[in-house]
């Protein structure tokens, strides 16, 4: 009889212990989704939700404050999220505060980001609706990026090309060593260098510019797709393979020595690109400046790193082009070998007349 | 032990007509007439495997045959519902071959354990009383908190033996309650098969081909061949017959 | 006449037969267990020795694996970073299925067999028969009684290897890391959702109805003899052991139509 007693007792503390597990294990799963704590709920409309389920994490400042409790399909392009959220957390959500949907992690569960907003705004009442920010299309926006980089990559090595040949031309350095020719260019530059700063000038005009078009809408993206500015960069292409080709004042300059008696009328050519060239590099800096630190919705959400280093060393590298072209312009002015090198051309002249 | 016999012969405990059951295409009883008097000790003898216990079990309803009736106490047993069947096997004990001992409870709790079962409330002094009975009529008084594997076989026997006589039954049966002990236990044990009988008052039907056993405890024989009652008589009538089937029991 | 068992192949038609018994059996466990009269303390007596008697050995498997499966994960998990995910990783499998289906088999193998024996020898030496002849039902005195213990002792067990595995894999954890208890409860219960302890619980009850049957199903149905006992005990352990995977597919199969996995 006393030996089925404990036996007895023995069963009960099984089914007892047992038991509590069982309460336990559910009490830490209703735990974590707030199923016993004070709560408040608010709410906030999304066009998609990206397979947010309910349970899913509320994050606010990247602590957990709540759980995902409803998802209503209020009409075929609007779902209502419904949040319950814990009381301790009420009085830092303000009404200004804007919700997001986000992953936990690379591969994790989607979840809500609650991202408090500057200025003041009231606390949050029990069934408020919070503005909620769709997210941005970041595919898009990558690839115009893409696009205006192939670009702006062709442009930096007909640069490079240019510079390379005048580097290398005789005909250049020839020139350079004509003296007669130097008070004429001293002038030529000095106009040039009057022109420059118009130039820079125009340039901080277009910085303003580009900075109204890309207040005035609000999106870069648009920004981004702008014909005007894909059509120019087309243009600068256009002109840099010209010039490869030997076709264009700068062209014929490089590679006809026969274009000699044109040399004014070239360099002037020179001084207008170089000026296209100081408009897209100002142009190229102020966008890349304003993707690396403006405030638009595009800065935080391109994250790419990699992609704004590439973009920043061609912008380098495109400065560093027309640096050197600047140079060599100024090496010309400078010197008065040009002068020898007119001086052999009549004497091939005289040369050919003998014969 | 000197053996008086009271066989009330106008009082028959159990009564089989035509019970006829075949396991598949093996006929093991074919049209088995049996009758058992009140305080008769009645011996069915047969070779293994000629159905004797296959008999035993119709009789208690562990077996239901394919044709015949079969009368206990003048009911049908065939034609009861489960509680009567139950209040009817109160009436039988079942001494079983392998003793069927429950090897998980104690002696005691072996013993009481029909009398529990059967729904009928005994006091605790009531239960110890029969219990003690019991033990001191098979002749193993102090047994009651051992376990049946502490038992040997002789002893297993015995006490498989008062829990039968724990209610008191009108009919026992005994299936082949000598086999497998050696000979002073088997003439043990059939001496207390008689003083069992006499001291209950009771009528038993005994399935052994122990001829020791059957000359101590029968009253009558019936011999069980090829699943028929095929001779009937006592003990000194068979034991005189030319019939060479019969003698062959009897070397 | 068209008689079926004659194309049948003969494995095939004792799959079915078993199959059909064990179906008829499961049958009559129902109808005796509505039927009045409860074996109450036999059963209690039951969940003694089913639940507090495999206690140790399920506790001590539990904890083995707990700890051996974070042990072993921690490798992959850190070859991808993610080292601080070892908690929910182990939690979610342990809870899951690891835990529920390492105690239905170690209860397949220790009471599945011990029924199949016990019921066996039991019907061997006629103890079956007496009971019947002493007025007792032995299905419901033996079968139902030990068929109710295992399907009420294996969802505790199984809850029981639930909490100990997870505090052997806290240890683990704790081997080559360094992590509070709370913070490890917290982490390891931050994937695990009602819908995962549900089904994993609900299967439990299938586990040990299914060792329960099948036991008592091999038991009452030994052929005669020591060998007899011997294969009935054998036979109870293999078929408990499949019908525990086979519920476990099924379970699986019915939380994913039920959308309960996520």
């Amino acid at each position: 009889m006393k030996e089925k007693l404990t036996q007895n007792i023995k069963v009960g503390f099984l089914v007892l212990v047992g038991t509590a597990i069982f309460v336990i294990t559910l009490y830490l799963i209703g735990k974590k989704d707030n199923l016993f704590t004070a709560g408040f709920r608010i709410s906030a409309t999304f066009k998609d939700v990206k397979g947010l389920m309910i349970g899913n994490n509320v994050r606010f400042s990247g602590i957990n404050i709540g759980t995902v409790k409803e998802l209503i399909i209020v009409n075929d392009s609007t779902v209502k999220v419904v949040m319950n959220l814990q009381e301790t957390s009420r009085k830092f959500i303000r009404k200004s505060t804007v919700a997001k949907i986000g992953t936990d992690g690379l591969i994790g569960n989607k979840i809500i980001i609650l991202n408090s907003m500057p200025g003041e705004s009231a606390v949050v009442k029990n069934g408020d609706e919070i503005d909620s920010e769709s997210p941005f299309d970041s595919d898009a926006s990558l690839r115009n990026l893409e696009d205006i980089s192939g670009e702006i990559s062709i442009i930096a090595k007909n640069l490079k090309e240019i510079s390379d040949k005048v580097n290398q031309s005789d005909v250049v350095w020839d020139l350079l060593a004509d003296s007669t020719m130097s008070s004429e260019l001293r002038s030529t530059f000095l106009y040039l260098n009057q022109i420059g700063a118009n130039g820079a000038e125009l340039t901080g005009d277009l910085r303003i510019i580009a900075k109204n078009a890309r207040s005035g809408t609000g999106n870069l993206a648009v920004l981004l797709n702008d014909s005007t500015l894909a059509s120019f960069s087309k243009d600068l292409r256009n002109i840099m393979t010209d010039i490869k080709a030997g076709k264009g004042p700068l062209g014929t300059l490089i590679s006809d020595e026969d274009a000699a008696e044109n040399i004014q009328k070239t360099l002037a050519n020179v001084k207008m690109l170089s000026d296209s060239l100081a408009y897209v590099s100002t142009q190229l800096t102020s966008f890349s400046k304003s993707i690396s630190s403006g405030a638009g919705s595009i800065n935080s959400t391109v994250s790419d790193s990699t992609f704004i280093n590439n973009l920043n060393n061609t912008m380098l590298h495109i400065s560093n082009s027309s640096l050197k072209l600047e140079e060599n312009l100024e090496g010309l002015k400078h010197s008065f070998l040009l002068k020898r090198y007119f001086k052999k051309l009549e004497k091939k002249k005289l040369k050919e007349i003998n014969k | 032990m000197e053996k008086i016999s009271s066989i009330d012969y106008d009082k028959k405990v159990l009564e089989i007509k035509h019970l006829t059951k075949s396991f598949g295409s093996l006929d093991v009883l074919c049209d088995m007439n049996v009758d058992l008097y009140k305080g008769e000790n009645l011996i069915v003898l047969g070779k293994s495997g000629s159905g004797k216990s296959v008999l035993l079990k119709c009789i208690v309803g562990l077996v239901v045959p394919d044709k015949g009736s079969i009368s206990v106490l003048g009911h049908d047993v065939l034609s009861l519902t489960t509680d009567e069947r139950d209040k009817i096997r109160m009436k039988i004990g079942f001494l079983f071959q392998s003793n069927a001992l429950y090897d998980s409870m104690t002696v005691r709790d072996n013993l009481e354990f029909p009398l529990r079962r059967h729904g009928i409330k005994y006091s605790k002094k009531e239960v110890d009383d029969l219990v003690k009975d019991a033990l001191e009529s098979v002749g193993l008084p102090d047994t009651g908190k051992k376990m049946p594997s502490e038992l040997s076989g002789g002893m297993k026997k015995r006490i498989a033996l008062a829990r039968t006589l724990m209610l008191r039954p009108e009919v026992i049966l005994y299936d082949e309650p000598t086999t497998g002990l050696d000979p002073i236990t088997s003439r043990e044990i059939s001496n207390l098969i008689v003083s069992v009988q006499q001291k209950y008052k009771s009528s038993s039907v005994i399935i052994t081909h122990d001829m020791k056993c059957v000359e101590i405890v029968a009253d009558r024989i019936i011999m069980l061949i090829d699943g028929k009652a095929y001779k009937e008589g006592n003990y000194e009538e068979l034991s005189k017959s030319d019939d060479p089937q019969i003698k062959s029991f009897f070397i | 006449m068209f008689k079926i068992e004659l194309i049948l192949p003969r494995v095939l038609k004792s799959f079915l037969d078993e199959t059909g018994a064990i179906a008829i059996f499961t049958g009559r466990f129902f109808r005796e267990l509505f039927r009045p009269r409860f074996e109450f303390n036999e059963m209690l007596r039951q969940c003694y020795f089913i639940g507090v008697k495999s206690l140790p050995l399920v506790l001590a498997t539990a904890f083995i694996m707990g700890m051996v499966l974070t042990i072993q994960s921690r490798p992959t998990l850190v070859s991808f970073g993610a080292e601080s995910r070892l908690p929910q990783m182990v939690a979610v499998s342990l809870i899951r299925e690891i835990a529920p289906v390492i105690t239905a088999l170690i209860c397949a193998g220790k009471i599945g067999s011990g029924i199949g024996a016990e019921l066996g020898s039991m019907k061997v030496t006629e103890q079956i028969d007496a009971m019947e002849v002493s007025g007792t039902n032995p299905y419901k005195y033996l079968v139902v009684t030990r068929v109710v213990a295992t399907t009420l002792m294996i969802p505790l067990l199984a809850l029981m290897s639930d909490a100990v595995g997870v505090w052997a894999s806290y240890l683990g954890a704790n081997i080559k890391g360094d992590m509070s208890w709370s913070l490890y409860i917290t982490r390891a219960f931050e994937y695990v959702f009602f819908a995962d302890i549900y089904p994993a619980v609900f299967k439990t009850f299938l586990f040990g109805f299914a060792i329960g049957i099948v036991g008592c199903y091999k038991g009452m149905n030994s052929q005669k003899g020591t060998e007899g006992v011997g294969q009935s005990a054998n036979s109870a352990v293999v078929v408990a052991s499949l019908m525990v995977f086979i519920i476990d597919l099924l379970v699986v199969q019915i939380t994913d139509v039920f959308g309960m996995i996520n």
